[in-house]
């Protein structure tokens, strides 16, 4: 008798500490039990040398088949020159292209506007026409110094 | 009469119960009652502390938010700036979270003439304190592990509480309802503890229950669990990750930081340009975040930029995920898209902390926090003016077949609540090497 309760306590006390010690976290899998959004997302693609006044093509591929509209919005990063939006066209399945030329040297972006199945993207990638001065070197390499890494929580 | 000795023996064990939880809880269940009391009144209390802060007086256009952003960075060079809040009304202040080396500080900055009005660090702040203290007892992780046990061990100290209570001749109003005043002093002290306790029972049960999910150690898992099953609040609000931006490292622009600038080819400059500050602000427009929203800004190449509001009322909460170069929703949560669990427990954060109906909610609030203040001290005095001068004044333990039933009870308890069953394993090996090998200690606690 006495036996068996010593076994009771036993098996109880390590049913108790198993699942004080058993830590459950967030499966990553769960977000396919929430509500999901199907993000568009797009990548363009800029030659490496760009001359001014030589015409250049910009190429950018969606991952959605009929977007509601796509375009390309090119301007010089200082904001001293801006060619507006142009649309881009489509040569291909879900590939979209724009050629133009750009008359002055220095560092540029491209930014795509984009929208499809209600998710609105504008995505922007900076190149280099011709040579950049001393000046905007300078700027370029100031505006990228590291800050620390920090991560905290949200709530 | 085999039955009413039994009764006895059972009413002796739960008093039993009662008495010992009552005295330990007490001190820290007091102590929860005061700040929590303090603490629903965040809102009123930090708008007088912090008027100087809070409030700009509007003139002409708002600055951009990467101008007020480049004004902080300005006066905190090289420290990283991790959340934007553009404040709620017109008359308010723009706020900036900047991680000095002391910690996380907020900076206040006049949106209209972008002028830092003053900064404090978050530690620093009243109601953080108040906070430290209900939350973890400023003892870190374990006073969190202590502050839950004395919210499991209270709903063993109410359960005990209304089986002794419950009057065996019928409810009567008198000693229950309102205190006796008339019928001798031990009778009064004796209805101190029980009126209130009568009254406060259900609404301390509810702040207990709407507690326990923010614990570090119950909270934590009783969240995962139920985001894990579908039911809870999705991942990034409380547990689990947040996605990622889809952006491949090698293609964000990246100029590698040199003393010397020294010109590098197209294809290491050429890569994409997170959105600035202003792009993510219009975005917030665009979505319809509540006015009090903050913007989360990220560290790491593939982070994201969060929005989020958890104002008031749960129902108005929200947490949007955007990639950070893209702008796109990665995820797009709001109070409708919790689980049936996250709902529940959103409202009890929301009400347990007096916002969710305003001042009404604040003053039932305070009513309990008063209520459970009057319970512990008339409970501590109930036992102090009864018990012996040489004893603990403890009931007699009860038989051993009583005391198995009370242990399977509590053991049952301790399973839900590992915590409370660890403690009972402590109490258990505490009554099995010390108060057993002391005859003096058994008398005193009467635990023969």
């Amino acid at each position: 008798m006495i036996r068996m309760k010593w076994k009771t306590a036993r098996i109880l006390t390590s049913l108790i500490v198993t699942i004080a010690l058993a830590g459950c976290s967030v499966d990553p899998e769960a977000t396919a039990r929430y509500k999901q959004e199907t993000p568009l997302e797009a990548t363009v693609t800029v030659p490496d040398d760009i001359t001014p006044g030589e015409p250049v093509t910009f190429e950018i591929t969606l991952n959605e088949d009929a977007p509601d509209f796509v375009h390309l919005e090119l301007q010089k990063k200082d904001g001293t020159l801006s060619y507006g939006m142009q649309e881009a066209i489509q040569v291909g399945e879900r590939t979209y292209e724009l050629t133009t030329s750009l008359k002055e040297d220095g560092l540029y972006l491209a930014r795509v506007h984009a929208q499809a199945d209600g998710s609105t993207i504008f995505p922007a990638k900076q190149f280099i026409v011709g040579e950049l001065t001393e000046v905007e070197w300078a700027a370029l390499y100031e505006g990228a110094a590291p800050v620390e890494a920090v991560t905290e929580p949200h709530h | 009469m085999k039955s009413s000795s039994s009764g006895r023996d059972w009413y002796r064990a739960v008093w039993r119960w009662h008495l010992y939880a009552g005295l330990i809880i007490a001190p820290f269940l007091l102590v929860l009652a005061v700040t929590g009391a303090v603490y629903l009144f965040k809102p009123q209390i930090e708008q007088i502390l912090y008027a100087d802060y809070y409030q700009v007086e509007p003139s002409g256009e708002r600055l951009s938010a990467t101008e007020l952003l480049n004004r902080v960075q300005a006066e905190y060079p090289d420290t990283p700036i991790t959340r934007y809040r553009p404040g709620e009304t017109a008359d308010r202040s723009s706020e900036f979270r900047v991680m000095t080396e002391e910690g996380a500080t907020t900076v206040f900055v006049d949106p209209y003439s972008g002028e830092v009005i003053g900064s404090q660090l978050n530690a620093d702040r009243f109601m953080s304190q108040v906070e430290v203290i209900h939350g973890e007892l400023m003892m870190g992780t374990l006073g969190d592990r202590i502050v839950e046990l004395v919210a499991c061990w209270t709903i063993v100290l109410m359960a005990t509480g209304l089986y002794l209570f419950w009057p065996r001749n019928g409810l009567q109003a008198s000693g229950t309802i309102y205190p006796r005043l008339r019928k001798g002093k031990r009778m009064l002290r004796r209805d101190l503890h029980v009126v209130p306790g009568f009254w406060v029972t259900a609404g301390l049960l509810f702040l207990v229950l709407t507690g326990l999910p923010w614990s570090g150690f119950w909270g934590a898992n009783f969240q995962s669990i139920a985001t894990n099953a579908g039911v809870g609040y999705p991942p990034s609000i409380w547990g689990g990750e947040a996605p990622t931006s889809n952006v491949k490292s090698e293609d964000v622009a990246d100029v590698p930081w040199a003393a010397e600038t020294l010109p590098v080819p197209n294809s290491v400059v050429a890569g994409y340009v997170p959105l600035s500050l202003d792009q993510v602000e219009h975005i917030a427009d665009t979505v319809g975040m509540d006015p009090s929203y903050t913007i989360s800004i990220p560290s790491m190449a593939d982070g994201v930029y969060t929005l989020s509001a958890y104002p008031d009322r749960a129902q108005d909460e929200a947490t949007i995920h955007l990639d950070q170069y893209s702008g796109a929703v990665l995820a797009d949560y709001r109070y409708d898209h919790y689980g049936i669990v996250g709902k529940a427990v959103a409202l009890g954060i929301t009400l347990h902390k007096g916002t969710q109906f305003g001042l009404f909610n604040q003053v039932m609030s305070l009513i309990i926090c008063l209520g459970v203040v009057l319970v512990v001290v008339s409970g501590a005095y109930l036992w102090y003016s009864r018990k012996p001068n040489a004893k603990s004044g403890a009931p007699s333990a009860p038989s051993n077949a009583r005391r198995n039933v009370f242990l399977v009870l509590l053991v049952g308890f301790g399973i839900v609540f590992p915590l409370v069953g660890l403690s009972l394993l402590f109490v258990a090996l505490l009554d099995w090497l010390v108060v057993r090998r002391s005859s003096r200690l058994q008398r005193y606690l009467n635990a023969g």
